[in-house]
């Protein structure tokens, strides 16, 4: 970054490491994959930032966050990615150990068709003798599991 | 895009985005009110994606016109949304204390589940619309609406299974079909749109895939209606006049709550 950025590429990313989903605080946005790219353009800062949902109710709350973190850059813009869809696969694999280490099943890969729903592995006991009980959780990218195994209900962050 | 297409893609987008917002706040009244805390979350969260889906198309039009649409500062017959979607389903208590059951949670999922089948053709429709954006933008759309077909197919089963329940779910769906005309109803200049391939199939074509969808569906629940008949043949009007910005009572109902907080201030924010 040169210009009115005080701080380099590789300091953006560092301090975009550092802002945290408010929803699943373990994990920032960047281990996400919502973050697209940075682009500096007559002295604004912009972050191409994907929504994980689109009717995330935090999505605002990161923006905010992200704008904030970015402050010392001058003039930053978060910019909500509409032309790519953000899918689970982008999330890291350091997010997914994250999002293992917090207790939530990690996202199986995309399910290509509509009935075609791999068993999620249980986060407690690991066993894939597991259901699914409900697509919809406490956010809209969680759903709720149960394992028959360790009869524990989990977690999993949803694959979309 | 000649400029009737560009017309008709205006009003096509706003009754996508409006579809979505007005299913979507009914969706949410089910908050504390569904017949389980999980189905709470269920159909809080489905309201959510769906006003999120209803925000996309909105900053879609904004890309289409460069004009900023506030939900809230319409006039009720600006909205362009099929009529099905604006009947009250969940329980409503008056601040009086006067209680209304509304037509109950049968109805929530009977429309919802026969609504995402609209949805999920319509939006396959559009997957690959010469307008870019549009087929960019709903990718993300259709990965998040997989999950309420999912949902709703479960209870629709699940009704469908003892008599009770069943004797229920077809009252629901038969009442359904009284509207479900409305969603197809086209809106105006639609024939130039499916001609420039901005949408892929028109609303006749649509109704034809979405019959035998249903009708195939249903049937292996050994439930047979007059679905997609036009209308006429079933009660009714069919719903139809939603496009064309024409509502019923329960709508104002519904705009009066939607917009109650900003017409009080519309510099408020909660």
């Amino acid at each position: 970054m040169k210009a009115a950025c005080q701080i380099d590429d590789q300091q953006v990313w560092e301090r975009l490491r550092a802002v945290a989903d408010p929803e699943l605080p373990a994990l920032s946005v960047v281990d996400l994959g919502m973050i697209r790219g940075i682009t500096l353009a007559e002295g604004v800062l912009t972050v191409e930032l994907m929504p994980t949902f689109l009717g995330c109710p935090a999505l605002d709350l990161i923006r905010a966050a992200i704008e904030q973190a970015l402050a010392p850059c001058g003039t930053v813009r978060a910019a909500i990615v509409r032309d790519e869809a953000w899918t689970s696969d982008r999330i890291s694999a350091e997010g997914r150990e994250k999002l293992s280490a917090a207790g939530f099943a990690p996202p199986s890969p995309v399910p290509l068709a509509l009935m075609d729903w791999p068993a999620s592995p249980c986060p407690c006991c690991g066993s894939l003798n597991t259901r699914l009980d409900s697509a919809f959780g406490p956010t809209p990218c969680r759903a709720i599991h149960y394992c028959r195994a360790c009869r524990q209900p989990f977690e999993q962050f949803k694959a979309v | 895009m000649s400029p009737e297409a560009l017309a008709a893609l205006e009003r096509y987008l706003l009754a996508m985005a409006d579809d979505e917002l007005v299913i979507g706040y009914r969706d949410t009244e089910w908050t504390g009110a569904a017949p389980m805390l999980e189905e709470d979350l269920a159909f809080s969260s489905i309201g959510l994606d769906e006003v999120g889906h209803a925000r996309l198309f909105y900053a879609l039009l904004h890309e289409l016109t460069g004009e900023n649409i506030d939900y809230r500062a319409r006039r009720p017959d600006e909205y362009l949304h099929a009529r099905l979607l604006e009947l009250a389903a969940a329980p409503r208590y008056e601040p009086a204390g006067e209680h209304r059951s509304n037509r109950g949670w049968a109805f929530a999922i009977a429309r919802q589940y026969l609504y995402d089948q609209f949805d999920a053709l319509r939006l396959e429709s559009v997957a690959a619309s010469t307008w870019q954006p549009l087929a960019q933008a709903v990718d993300k759309v259709r990965r998040e609406e997989k999950y309420h077909l999912l949902h709703t197919r479960t209870w629709i089963a699940r009704l469908a299974d003892q008599a009770a329940t069943r004797e229920r779910l077809n009252a629901a769906l038969a009442e359904c079909c009284a509207y479900v005309s409305g969603l197809f109803e086209p809106v105006a200049g639609e024939p130039a749109l499916v001609a420039e391939g901005v949408v892929g199939a028109g609303s006749d074509s649509l109704q034809a895939a979405w019959s035998n969808v249903v009708g195939g569906e249903l049937k292996r629940h050994g439930i047979t209606l007059p679905l997609g008949l036009p209308a006429g043949q079933i009660d009714g009007d069919g719903g139809l006049g939603g496009r064309r910005g024409e509502h019923g009572a329960e709508w104002l109902q519904q705009w009066d709550d939607m917009t109650s907080v900003y017409r009080l201030d519309p510099a408020a924010i909660w």
